[in-house]
């Protein structure tokens, strides 16, 4: 590959004319990873489109590795979907409750078609919140010190003298639970 | 419980956490992934929640931190007390919703230096910031170990890995357990020079982090963010603290930034050139002679007004 050095720790701008360039080199695996990462070809087909609209806008990016560079925007894209979707599926949740509070007369109606953002994120703080109290103490502490203080597995493991493994495992009964109490 | 129980959605789950690390790295087998998400439906349902949890997860981390009291109470008190762990969770929750302000800025103390001068600030721990003319700092969590900057400032933390400083730069959180480093933070803009140790930057939009050492220098800036790094002499790092501005192959929309609390006045760059990059050192003085010393170098000329000097091209002169 004539790509930029992957790995190196000193970053040139790359050029949009590059991205793109490199866009067309690796359309086709970019996709079919979008098409194993949603199982849905139409989103796939969506995703890669938002990504080409996006590289024709844009500037370039930190990119040591403009293929991995591609691969991460493709992913995030997803995510970013799959965020939408989720947050949506909250706030109509939301203005279901809460219109049946308005009518209790607890509060002035909203003229707003859904609950402001702030609530949203109100909301969505109270049930990961709630979530992260039911998990076991251990699975707790190893999965804040790694996520939230973003400390590294070898640092979690030293804190709480315990294996890298272990400290795997803690983190993945914590995502089971978490994924129960929310994604479920 | 959890020695035992090893089921297969665990082993699925744990994959699919270590795919999702792998998948924020430059080193990525993005083929092994697509081959592994192609090989089980249920890797890919895995892998699509660990991203989204992850995702609130990182959203909320300001707000969780402040709740850790909370979070961390241990399992003897959580089983005699119930009642009191979720009457305190409850209360935790209701002072998040009721100004709609995270925890962690419950106490939370604000400070500003004023144009030309430069402010000094020591945290509990023993940090010490030092906030450059016309910036302005916010510290909160409940250990004082969340800094919001807007604008310049030179840090000199002390090593402590049982903490890690949070310091939020516009969209960029910078994270740090001991060194020297300064931080130039406008709304999308970012430069981070290290004096010793290291820190790490979390570029906005899940991007990614990277991580600068001593003697580097992280330049983000442009529409979708670029990062540039470069050397830098430690000497250099805020070398304002010195009477003097060193810039290296930094944008014109960074260098005004920081030349004007130290000109007084608000320098503003056409959009044209506000990508263009200027290096070099400018001595502040008393900080009259900056803007007209950069318009010399770099072929500019400037509107002035009142308070405020907006930089644009010179026209091509005879």
């Amino acid at each position: 590959m004539d790509g930029p050095n992957a790995g190196s720790p000193i970053v040139p701008a790359s050029e949009p004319a590059g991205l793109v360039a490199l866009y067309a080199q690796y359309r086709l695996e970019i996709l079919r990873f979008l098409r194993a990462r949603t199982r849905d070809p139409a989103e796939a087909e969506d995703v890669i489109q938002e990504l080409w609209i996006r590289l024709q806008a844009g500037r370039g990016g930190p990119v040591g590795n403009g293929r991995a560079y591609l691969f991460q925007m493709a992913n995030n894209l997803v995510l970013d979907r799959a965020r939408a979707r989720r947050r949506r599926a909250l706030r109509d949740q939301m203005w279901t409750e809460q219109s049946l509070d308005f009518t209790a007369g607890e509060a002035a109606a909203e003229p707003a078609p859904g609950p402001a953002e702030s609530l949203l994120q109100a909301e969505e703080l109270r049930q990961l919140t709630a979530a992260m109290q039911t998990l076991p103490d251990a699975a707790r502490r190893a999965f804040f010190l790694h996520k939230i203080d973003g400390l590294s597995h070898a640092e979690v493991a030293a804190k709480l003298g315990i294996s890298r493994s272990g400290v795997e495992k803690h983190i993945a009964v914590a995502m089971k639970h978490l994924r129960r109490a929310l994604l479920d | 419980m959890v020695g035992v129980e090893s089921s297969v959605d665990e082993q699925i789950l744990q994959a699919a956490i270590r795919w999702h690390e792998a998948s924020s790295r430059s080193d990525c087998d993005w083929e092994a992934l697509t081959a592994w998400l192609e090989a089980d439906a249920a890797h890919q349902q895995a892998y699509a929640d660990v991203a989204l949890l992850n995702d609130q997860v990182a959203r909320q981390t300001q707000q969780l931190q402040g709740a850790r009291a909370v979070m961390q109470l241990p399992s003897r008190l959580q089983r005699a007390w119930p009642a009191a762990l979720v009457a305190a969770a409850v209360a935790a929750v209701a002072l998040l919703l009721a100004p709609l302000q995270p925890l962690t800025h419950i106490k939370a103390r604000s400070y500003q230096a004023d144009t030309r001068q430069s402010r000094s600030i020591e945290l509990d721990d023993g940090s010490k910031i030092l906030l450059a003319p016309g910036s302005s700092l916010r510290v909160s969590g409940w250990h004082h170990d969340h800094v919001e900057l807007a604008g310049v400032a030179y840090f000199d933390v002390p090593h402590d890995p049982e903490r890690t400083l949070i310091l939020s730069a516009g969209e960029f959180s910078i994270r740090d357990i001991g060194t020297r480093f300064e931080v130039v933070s406008s709304a999308r803009e970012l430069k981070v020079a290290v004096a010793e140790g290291s820190v790490t930057v979390d570029l906005p939009g899940g991007a990614g982090s990277v991580q600068v050492n001593a003697g580097r220098r992280l330049l983000v800036s442009g529409e979708l963010p670029v990062a540039e790094y470069a050397s830098i002499a430690a000497a250099d790092v805020a070398g304002w603290r010195e009477g003097r501005l060193v810039f290296h192959n930094e944008p014109l929309s960074m260098v005004v930034q920081q030349i004007s609390p130290h000109a007084g006045v608000t320098v503003t760059v056409d959009a044209a050139i506000a990508a263009r990059r200027f290096s070099g050192v400018l001595a502040i003085g008393d900080g009259s002679q900056l803007v007209s010393r950069l318009e010399e170098i770099m072929g500019l000329v400037g509107q002035r007004e009142a308070a405020a000097v907006h930089l644009s091209a010179a026209a091509l002169g005879p």
